[in-house]
């Protein structure tokens, strides 16, 4: 076991270097950022100018002792600043990975709420109406893009109806805006819950050991809620967890839709399109720790309740 | 499974008003009748666009902008699902679009799978360290954030279709890595892979021979079950500014063009985004229906 958990920390390290490498190489081939905000024929722009804006931001050094200066840094906690604004890349995402979470915590909570239940019952009501409706409900998520749900969720419940807010208009934050934000990341994810409970739950029940609940004379409710669902939930449970961790990523989308102001938004608008690099580097790297705690977490999760499963 | 529906048909009374509807259905059940009638019928549209389409996809007519699908009042029969924002056809940007996606998921699928597909066949078969290095650089592939990745990467590369097709390549290829991997891992330990070593069989013939028709069923399943993604991946790319450039007609950019639209003119977003559903749940049933058929171990996908 704890071979097998600092096999996983060195690999989630590695993993932590080798992604953060990748998207600053890939930032820094977007275009010298020094041209962001010091166009060479602007006004009062000279090349000495540029030269000691590039020495500011260290762009005039070799990447990889870029990549190096910032390592070290951000093992010391520092981020470095955002190009636009100059404000310290940890305050900006300490400001804004709050709401991400929220936005995705709720998401992830309709999912769990919805999916799983929807997934047993109709793995239970084989053949029913409540199959169906399970899964054409699981078609329908996976197949809508979410901005399309978005899209559509404001047309009805905002314009149409007017019961729920589109995006914020600064009026602070309540409940009704999540309903709609949380249904557009949550869809999908729900979708997959249903898809994943609905075949575990089949083949839990068709296994021997429910024959025997079931010939020992067990109610059905007994053999269903005890013996099945205890089995069949081990899939899903390890699933929400990288779920959780997908839909901090993901909910991007949601994000630009609802005018959210998470971090993924604001990777997205600021950092992609003005190619502000240690803003985005900053960015992926949260995402990244955050999937990597979250899926080591998962698969702890995972040998703890399932003793069948041993790590070495 | 099959074989025990088949006798039960077998059984059902041969007359009476009930047992042709109830035939049908059964057909409709076993075969995937819908999903290939809607995948023909986009597929022969996409191929022979330049001759269905009613309407120039890019020629706009500010006369008839915004206007509404025939069934609305005020549509008219010239434009059948209506006009957008600056008066073009829906419909033919529509068909014309399905081409673009189309071809963008397809190329973008194919290179996927011949990328990772290869790599996960090499790092099943050699094992040890080669194994090591793809299986790391797989997992540090799902921790990155997709989105901002193929943003930098639009950015970098320019928007454009090539480049779309590489980005949707990079988001497909490491599902086949994987599976194709476990799958090869569980081949190699066969006996008749050994008997053919045996009887000296080389490394390439091994692999393309003994191992690569065992892995083309999971290869084909991923495969299927992936298209629908890219599609979607395509059309939120497009959504957030970074997909196939304006004017060329594709549906995610539709869908973004029109959303500013929804309180007057509702179609010019919703039409597209019914191909795209109509098109990936399609797909999705296609690719479970293959799975059941081919891999059944999948399921979990």
């Amino acid at each position: 076991m704890r071979r097998f958990l600092m096999r996983r920390i060195a690999f989630a390290l590695l993993s932590v270097v080798g992604a953060t490498a990748f998207v600053f190489a890939l930032s820094r081939m977007a275009g010298d950022p020094v041209l962001l905000y010091a166009k060479p024929a602007g006004y009062g722009v000279d090349t000495e100018y540029l030269d000691n804006l590039r020495r500011k931001l260290g762009t005039d050094k070799p990447l990889i002792v870029q990549y190096g200066m910032w390592m070290g840094r951000m093992v010391r906690g520092d981020l470095g600043r955002t190009l636009l604004g100059e404000r310290k890349v940890t305050t900006v995402i300490r400001q804004k990975l709050g709401n991400t979470f929220q936005l995705a915590f709720a998401g992830w909570l309709l999912a769990t709420i919805v999916g799983i239940p929807l997934g047993v019952l109709s793995a239970v009501k084989r053949g029913t109406a409540w199959d169906y409706f399970g899964r054409t409900f699981a078609l329908f998520g996976q197949a809508l893009p979410a901005f399309t749900v978005g899209i559509v969720l404001i047309l009805i419940f905002s314009v149409k109806l007017g019961w729920l807010p589109s995006a914020f208009k600064g009026d602070g934050i309540s409940i009704k805006h999540f309903i709609l934000p949380a249904i557009t990341i949550g869809w999908a994810a729900a979708a997959g819950y249903t898809r994943l409970t609905r075949s575990a739950m089949l083949e839990i029940l068709d296994s021997e050991f429910i024959k025997l609940a079931r010939a020992k004379g067990l109610s059905n409710e007994m053999v269903i809620w005890k013996h099945a669902l205890r089995n069949a939930l081990i899939a899903p449970l390890t699933f929400s967890f990288l779920l959780l961790a997908g839909l901090l990523n993901g909910a991007v989308v949601a994000e630009v839709i609802f005018a959210w102001p998470g971090l993924g938004r604001v990777a997205l608008v600021e950092a992609v399109n003005n190619n502000d690099f240690p803003l985005l580097t900053g960015a992926v790297l949260v995402f990244i720790v955050i999937y990597l705690m979250v899926s080591l977490f998962a698969d702890l999760l995972y040998a703890w309740i399932d003793p069948r499963i041993r790590y070495t | 499974m099959a074989s025990a529906t088949t006798i039960v048909l077998d059984l059902e009374p041969k007359t009476g008003w009930l047992s042709v509807p109830g035939r049908s259905f059964q057909f409709i059940k076993r075969w995937p009748i819908i999903p290939v009638v809607v995948l023909s019928v986009l597929v022969l549209g996409a191929i022979f666009a330049d001759v269905i389409a009613p309407h120039d996809p890019i020629k706009q007519s500010l006369r008839d902008r915004n206007g509404p699908p025939v069934w609305l009042e005020g549509g008219t029969t010239k434009y059948l699902l209506g006009n957008d924002h600056v008066g073009r056809d829906i419909l033919s940007r529509i068909i014309h679009g399905s081409r673009i996606s189309l071809m963008v998921a397809g190329v973008g699928l194919a290179s996927g799978l011949f990328i990772g597909s290869t790599l996960g066949l090499l790092a099943g078969w050699y094992g040890g360290i080669v194994d090591e290095i793809v299986t790391r650089i797989v997992d540090i592939w799902f921790a990155l954030p997709f989105l901002l990745v193929a943003l930098v990467v639009v950015i970098v590369f320019g928007q454009s279709v090539q480049t779309l097709m590489v980005v949707l390549a990079m988001s497909a290829w490491a599902a086949f890595v994987r599976n194709v991997r476990a799958e090869v891992l569980t081949l190699k330990e066969r006996d008749y892979v050994a008997l053919a070593r045996v009887a000296g069989a080389s490394t390439p013939r091994m692999l393309m021979v003994h191992i690569f028709p065992g892995v083309l069923n999971t290869m084909v399943v991923i495969a299927t079950l992936s298209v629908g993604g890219l599609i979607l991946t395509e059309a939120t790319l497009s959504f957030l500014g970074a997909g196939i450039p304006a004017p060329t007609p594709a549906w995610g950019l539709m869908v973004a063009e029109g959303s500013d639209y929804l309180i007057s003119a509702w179609w010019i977003s919703i039409m597209p985004a019914g191909a795209i559903f109509l098109t990936v749940m399609s797909l999705n049933f296609l690719g479970d229906w293959l799975r059941d058929r081919l891999d059944p171990r999948l399921r979990q996908i």
